[in-house]
């Protein structure tokens, strides 16, 4: 929960400093809730608490549709509450609840479909939800990876002994890789392969295995050894949910009813975009 | 969903991933105008205008900060609002004291990083006075941590924290400020 709270360490007029204008803030509903003769501290724990119940919902696929709108927009308002305190697990999550939120998120494995609430049937919306996120993360992967080949310490191995012995993420001592400097030379050269190489070769079949591992090892890696335990589960997380299972659903014949160029069944799109089956 | 709006869907889907092409390329929307504050606004609150320059082009600056409590008798007593219980939040906390370092991003106007560091000096300063409620003053230390490089490493130079900042609060008092 300290997590969540973080960002009610300024309050009153400092924290507009960290607060992205115009948008909505834990400040903003704790003012409202003042109304109520509910205090800030109060405010800010029910809100907390909102949030992490609605996240415990979309896991359970209970109201899942309402749960993710407001499992998005609690993410969105604390985000914007103190700008500073976010790092790179927040955007992600912010950036895949929005397509959860627009996706049939709960027609799978989910106790509305067992409740009988919502219809397990693939629909066209699920293909385009998963295509928009697998784009997404591949112009992730690529802006990524141009950014970090722009500097010298991706290339010269500077960049992984640094990041290893700062304090901040320092989880072992690592001091001993200075005997071994192609070790973390070899390590960026890897980085900047695999995140270069992700736009390309996540889509064909023979290839796909390997970054899909080499994503999963990256950020496992990153949670292991610099302590970014969320930031590095959620990301290795992202490319098997989104790679290692087929476009297509199951139930081919759900399309047969769409014109040929938006069906499932289209064989030349399915190629286009890379939806071979799981390999 | 009607087959009639799949292609309307697909347009709006495209058009999303060109606003993740532009932020990832950091285009400045607000130079587009109004639209440009719309569209940009969108990007907010789909995460969808971000750049992606994680360690790129290398590891930034890390900051900590101290803190020195006095309390009634003069004793003087190190302590941190970092608890070691969440990495999670003690990284959150590192951010915000990232804000008071000189070279920070978010304060490269002089007069303006002056005096936002000293708010967030006083509005941590505050959080400490809450946390002990003995306290009398507190003193409000930010170090910069100046990393060596492999080879600076080899010849025996080492790692080190050098203090930036010295800020003393006193309750009901104004406070003194030494930068440095």
């Amino acid at each position: 929960m300290s997590c969540f709270l973080a960002p009610a360490t300024f309050r009153g007029a400092l924290s507009q400093s960290f607060q992205v204008p115009g948008t909505p803030t834990v400040l903003m509903f704790a003012s409202w809730l003042s109304h109520l003769s509910v205090s800030e501290d109060l405010a800010i724990y029910m809100l907390g608490c909102a949030y992490v119940l609605s996240l415990l919902f979309v896991a359970l696929g209970l109201f899942t549709r309402t749960s993710l709108v407001m499992a998005w927009f609690l993410h969105w308002t604390f985000m914007n509450s103190n700008d500073t305190t976010n790092y790179g697990a927040d955007l992600f999550a912010q950036v895949f609840l929005f397509y959860l939120m627009l996706s049939p998120a709960g027609s799978a494995w989910s106790f509305d479909v067992h409740l009988g609430r919502i219809d397990s049937k693939p629909t066209s919306a699920a293909r385009l939800c998963l295509r928009l996120m697998q784009f997404h993360l591949c112009i992730m992967y690529l802006a990524s990876g141009i950014e970090k080949a722009s500097g010298i310490q991706w290339w010269n191995g500077e960049l992984l002994w640094r990041a290893l012995n700062t304090p901040i993420y320092k989880q072992y001592d690592m001091s001993w890789m200075i005997d071994y400097p192609y070790l973390t030379q070899l390590g960026g050269w890897a980085t900047l392969f695999f995140e270069l190489g992700y736009i390309v070769f996540i889509w064909p079949r023979s290839t796909r295995r390997w970054w899909i591992m080499a994503m999963v090892g990256l950020h496992l890696g990153i949670a292991v050894f610099m302590g970014l335990g969320v930031f590095g589960v959620l990301m290795a997380m992202l490319t098997p949910a989104l790679f290692a299972v087929s476009a297509e659903p199951q139930a081919i014949a759900i399309g047969a009813h769409l014109p040929n160029r938006f069906s499932w069944r289209d064989d030349a799109t399915s190629a286009a975009l890379g939806s071979e089956q799981a390999t | 969903m009607s087959s009639r709006f799949y292609p309307a869907l697909i347009v709006l889907g495209g058009l999303h991933l060109l606003l993740v092409i532009l932020g990832a390329s950091y285009t400045d929307l607000f130079a587009f105008g109004p639209v440009g504050e719309v569209i940009n606004y969108y990007g907010e609150m789909t995460g969808s205008n971000k750049s992606y320059g994680f360690f790129a082009p290398g590891v930034g600056a890390q900051a900590r900060t101290r803190f020195e409590m006095i309390d009634a008798s003069g004793k003087s007593t190190q302590v941190s609002l970092e608890n070691s219980r969440s990495h999670e939040a003690d990284l959150r906390i590192n951010n915000i004291t990232s804000q008071m370092t000189p070279d920070s991003d978010e304060v490269d106007v002089e007069e303006a990083a002056r005096d936002l560091r000293r708010s967030v000096a006083a509005s941590l300063a505050g959080k400490v006075f809450g946390r002990f409620r003995t306290a009398r003053s507190v003193i409000v230390h930010v170090d910069e941590f100046n990393p060596v490089n492999m080879p600076e490493y080899r010849l025996g130079q080492r790692p080190k924290w050098e203090e930036i900042y010295q800020a003393t609060f006193v309750q009901d008092q104004a406070a003194s400020e030494v930068p440095k």
